[in-house]
């Protein structure tokens, strides 16, 4: 575990420090995905989900003495970040004057909740997908999916049209997505 | 598989068992990647919203991208999910320390001006200039004609986020980070942030160097995103926006009322676009290289100048004594731009004796001073180029010497003795980088003039 945070970083005072902390931590480590896969679903956008994470993560230390010992704290945390997504959205649509229907957040939302276990099963297949890629194809995608790059600045620094990586990464995109899909079926019919 | 998943699995197989062949499941991969991308237009999310609520396949699709996205994101980040979530926590953490010391700065500022209110009773100047947002750059360089509406700036001073510029005449030089905004006047800017200024009237260049990708440039028309390039963007409320690329590529939208993208357009090296919001045009348009004359005139392949240095606003056509009188500051010229050396050039320079060989491409610049006898005091300034310095000639000998190689055509230049340099007057120095000339030129009457020429190796 890494030991660089201190949940008093966020100046939060509360009783029992140290076995709250650690159970806070727990859940949330164990929810993690979870509430990125949530966000994601209802905001779309990568960056924009990104800052919704990190202040859902906050808000839900916040309201940690909410939460009922020995209940579900991913269905409690993946409660909160569809709330908090939602409101974003809801905001970032009228700033910009075109975002997602509530209709269709709506349907987003159950979708995403019921098909959860569905959503942990196709990680196990993403591996086996990426691991039978080119080093280079997987070297492009991650350098695509990290934080160290934007796609433009990733073109300027191979030295290759911007409409190049776009074309590159759709392939591959489509390529994974066919390549979990057929380990799915795979999978059900065993 | 648990027993709860397969069923999942199977309900979802009927629903893809329908639609698989459909167009709509395609569709919605291109829509949820932009959508992913941030690169989603108004009208795209309009669609995806419709197949989301009315196609189940669809909703499903969409989900099932955007999920792999999000498990792409973790294996490129390479953490565990608990390394993950501290990370969160931790930058979250991050933000609210700055925002938190943000509002200390202001609380303490607020403080302060209140204090000073009571005191002087004339605080509101300062809280208008005291409590100014961060720097996000400065002024590089002003032309000798330079004349701001508002508020009057300087060589060096500091610009800050949300701060605007209006100027009436003369062209102004505005160093971003990774970026050189020359901005024409007449011409109004706001810098919205360190990576994106408004133009609200006028024109204005963006050269944009390596790690300035990603710049942006919005007028109510057009968004111009920068890909590694040098544009122009030429706002007029009723013409619309002119976009040209000189060099490189450009990623140029055309907005709606909203300010929403509606159509997106890749400008590549010499081609120009017409956008208007109102009537919903993007159209390319003959690519005129004379948009960025000005510019070339006035600047050439400076970097940045500072001091009592301007440049000329329109070219002297003498420049010989007391024929471009100039009390308050010293010119620096940009003259011939890439002169490819036919044979070796021996010259006597401001370090001794110097052979540059055939076939070197050179960039000229004069350095003019001919204040009057009235000046009040010696100006001191310096210049700094993109490229790095080859030779410095401060006196008159090779001045005149290389007058007709490097020298504009039809400018008359002075021979008397006294045009170059004395140095128990003057001082000039070049910095160890070989890229900035600094320059103290002193008054040694009767006969002011001073001149000194730089050459500049040429940069791609």
């Amino acid at each position: 575990m890494q030991n660089s945070f201190h949940i008093d970083d966020l100046r939060i005072d509360v009783p029992d420090k140290a076995s709250r902390e650690s159970e806070f931590l727990r859940g949330l480590s164990g929810s993690y995905r979870d509430i990125v896969a949530s966000v994601l679903s209802i905001v779309g956008d990568r960056t924009d989900a990104d800052d919704v994470v990190q202040e859902i993560c906050a808000i839900l230390w916040q309201r940690f003495e909410e939460f009922q010992p020995g209940t579900n704290f991913r269905k409690w945390a993946c409660a909160y970040a569809f709330k908090m997504a939602k409101s974003y959205v809801r905001k970032r649509r009228r700033r910009r004057g075109f975002g997602l229907s509530d209709d269709a957040l709506v349907k987003v939302a159950r979708l995403q909740n019921a098909g959860s276990e569905l959503f942990e099963l196709r990680r196990e297949i993403l591996d086996q997908c990426l691991a039978k890629m080119s080093v280079r194809d997987r070297r492009f995608l991650m350098e695509c999916y990290g934080r160290r790059f934007t796609l433009a600045r990733y073109a300027e620094v191979e030295n290759i049209p911007v409409s190049t990586v776009y074309t590159r990464l759709s392939r591959l995109r489509q390529q994974i997505l066919e390549c979990v899909r057929r380990g799915l079926t795979r999978d059900s019919e065993m | 598989m648990s027993c709860c998943a397969m069923r999942w699995w199977r309900v979802l197989n009927l629903f893809r068992l329908n639609t698989l062949m459909s167009d709509s499941v395609h569709e919605i991969r291109a829509l949820t990647d932009a959508m992913f991308d941030g690169v989603i237009t108004a009208e795209q999310t309009l669609r995806l919203d419709s197949l989301i609520v009315h196609d189940a396949a669809c909703l499903q699709a969409y989900l099932e991208i955007l999920n792999l996205h999000g498990d792409l994101l973790a294996r490129a980040d390479a953490q565990t999910d608990e390394q993950a979530a501290i990370t969160a926590l931790q930058d979250f953490s991050n933000v609210c320390e700055i925002r938190e010391r943000r509002t200390q700065y202001w609380l303490l500022a607020a403080s302060v001006a209140s204090i000073l209110l009571l005191l002087t009773g004339t605080s509101w100047m300062w809280i208008r200039h005291g409590m100014r947002p961060a720097p996000i750059g400065n002024i590089a360089h002003l032309t000798s004609n330079a004349a701001f509406s508002v508020a009057r700036l300087d060589l060096g001073d500091v610009l800050h986020k949300g701060s605007s510029l209006d100027i009436e005449e003369g062209v102004v030089t505005i160093e971003l980070p990774n970026v050189l905004i020359d901005l024409i006047g007449p011409a109004s800017l706001q810098l919205n942030n360190a990576g994106q200024v408004r133009l609200l009237k006028g024109m204005l260049t963006a050269h944009v160097l390596p790690g300035g990708q990603g710049f942006k440039v919005r007028t109510p028309d057009a968004e111009v995103v920068d890909l590694g390039t040098e544009f122009s963007v030429k706002y007029d409320a009723q013409q619309g926006t002119d976009v040209s690329v000189r060099r490189g590529r450009a990623r140029a939208s055309l907005l709606d009322q909203t300010g929403a993208v509606s159509k997106i357009v890749d400008l590549t090296t010499s081609r120009s676009a017409k956008f208007v919001a109102s009537k919903s045009i993007l159209s390319e348009t003959a690519f005129q290289p004379e948009l960025f004359d000005q510019v070339h005139r006035a600047r050439g392949a400076i970097r940045s100048i500072s001091g009592q240095l301007r440049t000329p606003a329109e070219l002297p056509a003498s420049l010989q004594a007391e024929q471009a009188i100039t009390p308050n500051h010293m010119l620096v010229i940009p003259e011939q731009q890439h002169v490819t050396l036919l044979e070796d050039l021996i010259v006597d320079t401001l370090t001794g004796r110097k052979t540059i060989p055939a076939g070197v491409i050179l960039r000229s610049y004069l350095v003019h001073y001919d204040p009057t006898d009235t000046s009040q005091f010696a100006p001191r300034g310096a210049v700094t180029f993109f490229g790095k310095i080859a030779a410095v000639l401060n006196t008159t000998g090779p001045l005149n010497a290389t007058d007709s190689q490097f020298g504009l055509p039809d400018v008359l230049f002075d021979n008397h003795s006294f045009r170059g340099l004395e140095m128990d007057f003057d001082q000039i120095h070049v910095s160890d980088d070989n890229q900035t000339v600094s320059f103290f030129f002193g008054m040694a009457p009767p006969t002011y003039l001073d001149q000194v020429r730089i050459l500049v190796f040429s940069t791609p």
